[in-house]
């Protein structure tokens, strides 16, 4: 079964950060993104890269699993810088032709674009590699419990969003099992081109979204014999607790942002 | 169209955990009704079978009994609570519901999150939670399975885990609609040997809807339904043994049934009731050694 691709690049290394809370974690990302957009000097993109070293370190999870994360957009990073690189105005002029031209503005540009990618990427990896989608599923639920305030159905999303992550494997193994059996019939899902290959999923994809459909009635039914009412208040097994280094983590981001701030004026 | 019927004396109510009152039910949209008249008690305590055709309206029995269906026309009881709309909750409660396919049931991503699952429905606090959901996985002998996720169990794993959900609610009844119809022998000879175990250890009503004559004959009664009638409810070996009532309702035979109807063809007179495998035997052998 290959559940890797849908369950993230997770790896069991019990680090600290590890046992964070996945709300710190989930908030430590996404201001670490906004805060790689205030980087604008040397000083700046220094200060973030031995930050971002420092939590793969503390993650205990080998550089080479933050590479795989990179590596599979590194054409989109790289053709992002191109376009930075031939097409920004400004600073001294060094090569032109036509519409395309180089200057050194465009140069320091492209090279923190670059950057800034693969710092966004690397935070998120740190974030997958030592969450689970179960933990991370928890920390969205509690950190947009607020929402529920404006009727937004929050716990009936959560309940969605946990009943799809359950549901992955079981929908792959049958995808798998759909295919064997038209492959025993002669079907030969890679011959052909782009447009040949998609018309022969289509026999796959039928019997799948019938199967699915009467599994979802099946579980509907299965949900409310054992009581659950959309909407109603219910109590929660598994509980979210932030602990001291969750504290702690917290005030090293805002050492970071004052940080950062200060070297920005230099 | 009753050919037997032994059921509780009437009014006395006290013994019976579910009572089913003139029940008839017709789906929205059919002409037919697909239950009509039923009316049943079922005695606490007891493992019951309801067997009969595809289609007679076993399953939709079953659902009526958990509220899962709302009722036209007539009354059911569950442990002297009237099945209603406002009282569903307690219901629930009261009857944990095993369906046929494993998979389709299993909610939560873990062993331990899916018993949880009921756990968090009936507002269980969460200080309770893990002892009761270690006290129903040890029930049905699945703790050491309680972090696994359910691609990692076999279909009869994960019945035992959803039996597992239900005991953890502390129910009364338990309902199995052909819960062991996906398994494999072995599992299903676990879920089997779970079931009898807690009929007699711990005392539950259990209602079994099955399509196996083998499985019908482990239970106190059976209920017979065909064409949304009530055909026949009596003891077991009584009514598993009548091959000529089986056989009219277009049901399989017990194993040891089928023998006697061969002998009986060929001339040798059997005993009228249902015997199981062991008690054919000793028949057989006193058979054999009064010949000589
Ligand atoms: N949701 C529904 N809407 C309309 N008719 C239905 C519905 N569900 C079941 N029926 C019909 O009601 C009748 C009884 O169905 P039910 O599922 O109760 O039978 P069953 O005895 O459990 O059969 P099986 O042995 O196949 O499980 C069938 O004729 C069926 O077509
Ligand atoms: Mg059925």
């Amino acid at each position: 079964m290959n559940s890797k691709v849908f369950f993230g690049l997770y790896v069991p290394t019990n680090s600290i950060l590890h046992r964070l809370d996945p709300r710190m974690k989930i908030i430590a990302c996404f201001w670490y993104v906004v805060i790689v957009f205030l980087a604008n000097n040397v000083l700046t993109n220094v200060l973030l890269g031995l930050f971002l070293l420092f939590l793969i370190w503390l993650s205990k999870v080998s550089l080479k699993m933050y590479w795989q994360g990179i590596k599979p957009l590194m054409w989109v990073i790289l053709l992002t810088a191109a376009v930075q690189l031939f097409f920004s105005t400004g600073g001294q002029p060094i090569w032109q032709w036509h519409f395309l031209n180089i200057t050194s503005l465009g140069i320091i540009q492209s090279i923190y674009l670059i950057f800034r990618f693969a710092f966004i990427i690397t935070i998120s990896t740190v974030l997958t590699v030592t969450t689970t989608t179960l933990q991370l599923a928890a920390g969205i639920e509690s950190l947009l419990k607020p929402l529920s305030y404006l009727k937004v159905p929050v716990s009936q999303l959560a309940m969605m969003l946990s009943i799809a992550l359950r549901f992955i494997p079981t929908i792959m193994d049958e995808i798998q099992t759909i295919m064997d059996a038209q492959r025993a019939r002669g079907m030969d899902f890679s011959a052909g081109n782009l447009f040949q290959r998609a018309k022969r999923l289509v026999p796959v994809m039928i019997p799948l979204f019938v199967s699915s459909f009467k599994r979802a009635d099946d579980l509907a039914l299965a949900m409310e014999a054992r009581g659950y009412q959309p909407g109603a208040p219910r109590t929660a097994y598994r509980q979210l607790r932030w602990h001291m280094n969750d504290n702690w983590a917290f005030l090293t981001y805002v050492v970071l942002t004052v940080a950062l701030i200060v070297l920005r004026q230099i | 169209m009753l050919e037997y019927y032994i059921g509780m004396t009437k009014g006395a109510g006290s013994l019976a955990i579910v009572s089913v009152k003139d029940l008839t039910f017709t789906y929205p949209g059919n002409s037919e009704p697909t239950l009509a008249h039923i009316s049943l008690d079922l005695p606490a305590g007891e493992w019951i079978t309801i067997i009969g055709p595809n289609g007679s309206g076993k399953s939709t029995l079953a659902r009526l009994i958990d509220g899962l269906l709302p009722i036209n026309s007539g009354e059911i009881y569950v442990d002297n609570i009237p099945v209603k709309e406002e009282n569903l909750h307690a219901i629930h409660q009261r009857i944990g519901f095993v369906f046929q396919n494993p998979d389709n049931q299993f909610v939560g991503t873990t062993v331990a999150d899916d018993v949880a699952f009921g756990l968090e429905n009936h507002q269980v606090s969460h200080e309770d939670m893990p002892f009761r959901i270690k006290q129903a996985l040890n029930d049905v002998d699945m703790v050491p399975y309680a972090k696994k996720e359910p691609a990692y169990l076999s279909g009869g794993q994960k019945q035992r885990v959803a039996i597992a959900g239900a005991l953890s609610l502390r129910p009364k009844v338990l309902i199995f609609d052909e819960a062991t119809s996906m398994l494999d022998p072995e599992g299903r000879q676990k879920v089997l040997k779970l079931l009898a175990h807690l009929k007699v250890k711990k005392g539950f009503t259990i209602l079994a809807i099955s399509h196996d004559p083998s499985e019908a004959v482990l239970g106190d009664k059976v209920i017979l339904l065909d064409h949304s009638h009530l055909v026949a409810y009596g003891p077991t070996n009584q009514i598993m043994g009548d091959s000529e009532l089986l056989m009219k309702h277009r049901l399989g035979l017990p194993f040891t049934t089928q023998l006697k109807e061969q002998l009986q063809e060929n001339g040798i007179t059997v005993p009228k009731e249902y015997q199981s495998e062991e008690q054919m035997m000793t028949w057989l052998n006193q058979q054999l050694s009064s010949k000589k």
